[in-house]
């Protein structure tokens, strides 16, 4: 194992830790509320049928790529969509993990300032974050993958924590199952949609990964299959405690969850979960900026992304800061959301069929 | 100043032609005649006198044989000299004055007669030098163009004792000694195979310090091997010491706070770190061993915890991550809680912290810094004195600083007890210069759960995790098994696993698949 991950490599393994935790980081906290509010006590199934409906995308995803092991981002969406095409979408895909990057930092931000540092400006919170993330992503994908991979480890007692309020919640609250109609359930898929958004930087790290022998398509599903269970129970939970009319009005049901019971030496549990989400909501971030750095590594061939990690900072920075409040905030996020419908969903559909159209001679000729 | 230039270019071009002097002379072939080789060699060795010139006479059929023995008289173990080298020439001197006999006495029959364990011959002037200023004494005769270097190596040396830093309860109780020659003794003693290797280089160009490199021939990683004897190869110095000198020069990250490489004075865990298939580097004059490459988690690792029926081994060891994780954090933790969460505290436990800090005029952090200073002063205090005056030191220091400082109201009760349960959990570790890092890390850390609260303190361990993930040790990942993840954590991470799921080595430290048995 001798230096076998060179700089800027990741293992397989550290790929579905990517996936996981570049999900879970902002997804979760408010997850409940915003699907609740749309399919109310079967928001569950809901989350559900979206992370089969994206375990979907992934394998979509993934097939694609392996067809193009030298090639990154770019280059494949160059080579199955024309090249001004794919210059395009790069560079508007590096856009969109900025603008991404800038909204859960400020997410990030709120959370502290809610829960840790009422009395801390904003500013400042922002900064501390920013020059963390930077520390984080100078070193590149590999620092950035051993540091999701330390953390993730923080994923298990956290899953546990969703069973402490159980005493305090009734089964009622979620019946009658399917009582919301068909069609409410459905559209429930469309707002829990966002809640998985991340996932499709499988798409720019994906050309990084140094042992492509290990089934990476088994690691990326099970990825997505196992945050969908994570969720589900989760919204199933916080419906049976808090009921489908009442979670409306809570902002971040999964940190109100935790208010629920009291533990002997710990006080305020839901403190003491925010504090250690910091961690993965961190790890989160610097996925998501690293993705942007290192398309436009690809486009203006360097060899490192630490200068695009120095420069875009003090960007992301200003951005980060241009909401007024919360509901700003909450507004913003929802329009670059509809970017993630694009880069999640649709492009990964146009790049399969083009593969299947054009691709496959090209490449299949290009291997010979 | 053209004038100082041209003073300074002067001077330097001197030593130059100094140095190729006394090159030169090293350079020189060993002449036939004794007396040139010992003029010689009195230049060389002007003013040095603790060099000693031996004469002695032989005769053989036709003519008398000069023999010239030159050595260090505080080097060499002066009674194998006097038994074994001079008494047997002697000896056939002096039976053999009268009756003449009929053989030719050359430097083969000097070579039979002399009962040392090593005798080397050489033509060069340089390696008789170096052989005589590391204990061996030359041999020059006359008619003949070559010397002879016999080892008597002898001078003084503590002899193996019980490891004064690295203690343990459970396990042998020998240690390193200064000199390497022991040390390697030492490891032959416990691996008792023609694989283990040992490659001896010298660094310094004033001391000439033996620097021995060990690895297990068939387990080491021949890639990392080469960097590591490269590196050495660079190395350009005067002096050596320590083991610590090496260490500073191959490491990659010296301003890292954690250290990138292993030292220990047990010989055991030298052994078990060579069956891992990494590579040691030992020190002539240093008790102290290399062990690289070195993970993070071989920091929690003591050899008792191996030696200890596995239940106790692994208490002990998670005892140890709980000790770094007070040691860094629990200060900056109560810091953070008393002036920012309160309520994250039950509500009696508050009631009491705060009726005892009613009377203390400083704000938590001035008290934390205040007393953690004063804990670390104390700690270098007693560090320093000798044995027994240093533990009166330090309970002088815990005992009445501790009670005046609460009776005086600088500090209130629960910081003492939470700086004296940081001192302890930072000296839990098995390695001293880990408690360092710990103690460094501490500071840092307090002032940032005094701005910024919980926060803080979670920013600040990203930083370091961060940096975790950054280091290498020779290449190797520091964080490894746990990042890159790898099926070694179940073995010998958080917990070590029974000794017969040790079958196949750590792929932390070599590349070969092949099973230990």
């Amino acid at each position: 194992m001798y230096q076998k991950y060179k700089n800027g490599e990741i293992s397989a393994i550290q790929s579905f830790v990517i996936i996981l935790s570049v999900i879970v980081g902002s997804g979760i906290l408010g997850l409940s509320r915003v699907v609740a509010e749309v399919s109310q006590q079967d928001a569950w199934i809901s989350v559900l049928l979206n992370g089969i409906f994206i375990s979907l995308i992934m394998i979509i995803i993934v097939y694609t790529i392996s067809k193009f092991p030298q090639y990154n981002f770019l280059q494949y969406t160059c080579c199955l969509l024309s090249k001004p095409l794919g210059y395009l979408i790069s560079i508007s895909y590096s856009i969109y993990a900025f603008l991404v990057t800038a909204i859960v930092i400020r997410f990030l931000t709120e959370m502290v300032y809610t829960w840790l540092l009422p009395h801390t400006p904003m500013y400042i919170t922002n900064f501390m974050i920013l020059i963390t993330v930077v520390y984080m992503t100078r070193g590149g994908l590999t620092t950035l993958a051993r540091f999701a991979e330390v953390l993730v480890f923080l994923l298990i007692p956290f899953a546990l924590l969703i069973f402490i309020a159980l005493p305090e919640a009734s089964i009622i609250n979620l019946r009658p199952i399917g009582g919301s109609g068909i069609s409410n359930i459905l559209k429930g898929v469309f707002p829990s949609f966002f809640s998985f958004a991340g996932y499709e930087v499988i798409l720019i790290y994906y050309p990084y990964i140094s042992d492509k022998q290990r089934p990476v398509m088994k690691y990326s599903v099970v990825a997505i299959l196992s945050i969908t269970v994570l969720y589900t129970a989760t919204v199933m939970s916080q419906i049976a405690l808090y009921g489908p009319q009442e979670i409306a009005y809570v902002l971040y049901p999964s940190i109100n969850y935790l208010t629920a019971v009291d533990f002997p030496v710990v006080e305020r549990t839901e403190i003491f979960f925010t504090i250690f989400w910091i961690f993965t909501v961190l790890a989160t971030i610097g996925i998501q900026y690293l993705a942007g750095c290192i398309v436009l590594q690809n486009i203006f061939t360097i060899k490192q992304t630490r200068f695009f990690t120095y420069i875009f900072a003090p960007i992301i920075y200003l951005l980060s800061l241009y909401p007024q409040n919360t509901s700003e905030v909450v507004d913003f996020g929802n329009l670059v959301g509809n970017f993630n419908i694009f880069f999640g969903f649709v492009l990964p559909l146009i790049l399969f069929f083009m593969y299947f159209i054009r691709g496959r001679k090209n490449v299949n000729e290009k291997h010979s | 100043m053209k004038f100082l230039k041209k003073f300074f270019n002067h001077n330097k071009s001197a030593n130059i032609s100094h140095n190729n002097n006394s090159k030169v002379s090293t350079d020189l072939t060993i002449s036939k005649d004794i007396n040139v080789n010992k003029s010689r060699l009195q230049i060389i060795f002007k003013d040095c006198s603790d060099i000693i010139y031996r004469n002695l006479t032989l005769y053989d059929e036709d003519s008398r044989i000069e023999i010239l023995l030159i050595f260090s008289g505080n080097l060499v173990d002066a009674k194998e000299l006097n038994e074994n080298i001079i008494k047997p020439l002697n000896y056939y001197g002096l039976t053999n004055k009268d009756i003449h006999p009929i053989e030719k006495f050359t430097l083969s029959t000097a070579e039979e007669l002399i009962s040392v364990n090593s005798i080397d011959s050489t033509h060069s002037f340089e390696e008789l030098i170096e052989a005589i200023l590391s204990g061996n004494t030359v041999l020059f005769m006359n008619n003949c163009n070559q010397g002879l270097v016999l080892s008597t190596v002898g001078g003084d040396g503590r002899s193996v004792e019980e490891s004064p830093v690295e203690n343990i309860i459970r396990g042998p109780r020998d240690s390193f000694v200064e000199s390497i020659n022991t040390n390697i003794g030492l490891l032959r003693q416990k691996i008792k195979s023609t694989f283990l290797k040992i490659k001896k280089t010298t660094i310094g160009n004033e001391t000439h310090t033996i620097v021995s490199v060990i690895y297990m021939e068939n387990i080491v990683n021949k890639q990392a091997l080469e960097k590591i004897i490269s590196k050495l190869d660079e190395i350009k110095i005067d002096g050596i010491f320590e083991s610590g000198y090496i260490e500073q020069y191959l490491e990659s990250s010296p301003y890292s706070p954690f250290p990138q490489m292993q030292i220990t004075e047990r010989p055991d865990k030298v052994c078990g770190n060579l069956l891992e298939g990494r590579i040691i580097i030992l020190v002539d004059g240093s008790p102290l061993a290399l062990i690289l490459p070195t993970t993070f988690f071989q920091l929690f690792q003591s050899p008792e915890d191996y030696y200890e029926r596995i239940l106790y081994g692994n208490f002990a060891r998670i005892l140890r991550f709980v000790g770094f994780i007070i040691a860094t954090s629990f200060p900056s933790i109560y810091v953070a809680l008393i002036s920012f969460h309160q309520e994250m505290l039950p509500m009696d436990l508050i009631i009491d912290l705060s009726r005892t800090r009613a009377q203390v005029p400083f704000p938590p952090v001035i008290e934390a810094l205040l007393m953690e200073f004063t804990i670390e002063v104390l700690r270098e205090a007693s560090a320093r004195l000798p044995g027994t005056i240093g533990q009166t030191v330090g309970i002088v220091g815990a005992i009445v600083i501790g009670e005046a400082a609460i009776q005086a109201n600088i500090a209130s009760p629960a910081m003492i007890i939470v700086v004296a349960i940081t001192a302890l959990g930072s000296y839990i570790l098995p390695h001293y210069s880990t408690s360092y890092a710990l103690r460094m890390i501490r500071f840092p850390m307090i002032l940032m759960a005094a701005t910024f609260g919980a926060f803080g303190i979670i920013i600040a361990w990203s930083w370091i995790i961060i940096h975790l993930c950054n280091l290498d040790s020779l290449g190797y990942p520091y964080l490894s098994p746990l990042a890159p993840l790898d099926s070694d954590i179940k073995k010998d991470g958080f917990i070590r696993s029974s000794l017969w799921r040790f079958k196949y080595r750590p792929k932390s430290a070599n590349k070969s698949k092949e099973s230990r048995w």
